[in-house]
């Protein structure tokens, strides 16, 4: 249950980043980073299949009201909780994991997190900019937003993993 | 059911993929201008294309209704034709329709049942006295003559067709007007003899053989058959032709009654005649 406090609590916060700080900022088009993805990011590996999903959409429907684009952040979002459990597998190591462990630099090593939220920024940023321009844009033009953005919603995440999550190996 | 349900619970996460994503697509397309620009542009043609398939596949199974409508379509305009009117006035002008009276009256009919292997073949229409068809009526398909009607009850008609070896008919051959009488030999149901054609006349093959109208069942001009090859006939001054009919019984369906509507009067004219 404080679990799932935590992890709500979590996303409203990074809302409200997203939407009072980061959306305000409009240096070029190309770069419109979305750190909600780490929402995505930090639930815990335990977490359902069904509840991730639905918390990946939902959370992108809240977000998609606050940016008048219905459906497309929440087409993003579940296409990275979908690809999430597979990514997982992928990149775990030898041991696994621990039912300790939480996805964040701190449990499982920078090496790890940086395969894991580059991956999943990435491809979030890449759908979301599909979905958001492929009826005007060229698909280069996406590529580009994509990248740039992904790079900065990257630093932010870092930043945060590095002064906000505990390192629980100390 | 449990079945279902064990998939259900097996594959949750990929289905609850799938209908979350095609929720919000279904959103992006119907709250987005531009993308639902796109989506109505490009699934119109998608979805136009495949109307167009589907509709042609619907069309076989409208083919008989389809058909029905062409053939009254069809009578309408046989009676419409011109020979299929008598001219009883002949001024310089024609003025309204008193000029052209109707002389030949189509009714469409279906072939309810045909023999083709006896010798007295006789095929049964779905048109009767019900339906203004009377005894000695011609009957014509698209191809050509097919014969003429021999007993009538209220609502069926019995057609003794060229294939009958009762069967006469006049006919003219169109390259040099010259007729004779069509009989069937009982041989092939697609074959005839055109009998009374002297030695003299120059045959072709392929030439079209027509009806001559003198007997008040067609008009003039209906086709019959196309000349297959002549000999001629043993010790005497006639060729013995042989005509392909261009009617072809086993695959009959829908036929045509011809009403002769001056039949009456030429017939009484006739019988003055004679007697």
């Amino acid at each position: 249950m404080i679990e799932v406090l935590k992890n709500i609590g979590r996303f409203l916060v990074i809302l409200l980043l997203q939407v009072v700080l980061i959306n305000k900022i409009e240096i070029s088009d190309f770069l419109w980073p979305i750190v909600l993805v780490y929402f995505i990011l930090r639930l815990p590996f335990n977490t359902p299949g069904w509840i991730l999903l639905m918390s990946a959409f939902f959370s992108g429907l809240i977000f998609d009201g606050f940016i008048n684009t219905p459906g497309i952040t929440a087409f993003a979002m579940v296409s990275i909780a979908f690809i999430r459990p597979y990514l997982l597998r992928i990149i775990q190591g030898r041991d696994g994991y621990q039912i300790s462990d939480e996805p964040t630099a701190g449990h499982l090593g920078w090496t790890w997190f940086f395969k894991y939220s580059i991956t999943l920024t990435f491809a979030f940023h890449l759908i979301f900019f599909i979905a958001l321009g492929f009826a005007q844009d060229f698909f280069l033009v996406i590529i580009w937003k994509s990248i740039l953005s992904s790079i900065f919603a990257l630093i932010v995440i870092f930043l945060i993993q590095l002064f906000f999550v505990k390192n629980a190996r100390q | 059911m449990r079945g279902f349900l064990a998939f259900l619970a097996k594959f949750h996460f990929p289905i609850l993929f799938l209908i979350l994503q095609i929720f919000s697509f279904i959103l992006i397309v119907s709250f987005n201008h531009s993308q639902k620009t796109w989506f109505l542009n490009s699934s119109g043609q998608v979805t136009a294309s495949i109307e167009s398939e589907v509709s042609d596949i619907f069309k076989y199974f409208d083919l008989n209704t389809q058909n029905e409508i062409l053939k009254q379509e069809n009578t309408l305009l046989r009676n419409h034709l011109l020979e299929s009117y008598k001219q009883i006035k002949r001024p310089l002008i024609r003025k309204n329709d008193t000029i052209y009276h109707q002389a030949y009256r189509y009714i469409p009919c279906n072939i309810v049942q045909a023999s083709t292997f006896k010798t007295r073949n006789y095929l049964t229409v779905d048109v009767g006295e019900n339906q203004g068809i009377k005894k000695g009526n011609g009957v014509i398909s698209a191809e050509g003559v097919v014969g003429i009607v021999k007993d009538v009850s209220d609502n069926f008609a019995v057609v003794l067709p060229i294939i009958n070896t009762d069967f006469r008919l006049s006919c003219r051959i169109a390259s040099n007007n010259y007729y004779g009488a069509l009989v069937w030999d009982a041989v092939n149901y697609n074959r005839a003899l055109l009998n009374d054609i002297p030695l003299h006349v120059t045959l072709h093959k392929g030439d079209t053989l027509y009806t001559t109208g003198f007997s008040n069942i067609f008009p003039t001009g209906i086709p019959v058959g196309t000349i297959l090859h002549s000999d001629p006939s043993n010790g005497e001054n006639f060729y013995k032709i042989e005509v392909e009919l261009l009617v072809d019984y086993r695959k009959l369906q829908s036929a045509y009654v011809i009403d002769q509507l001056y039949k009456d009067e030429l017939d009484s004219l006739s019988t003055i005649n004679n007697d």
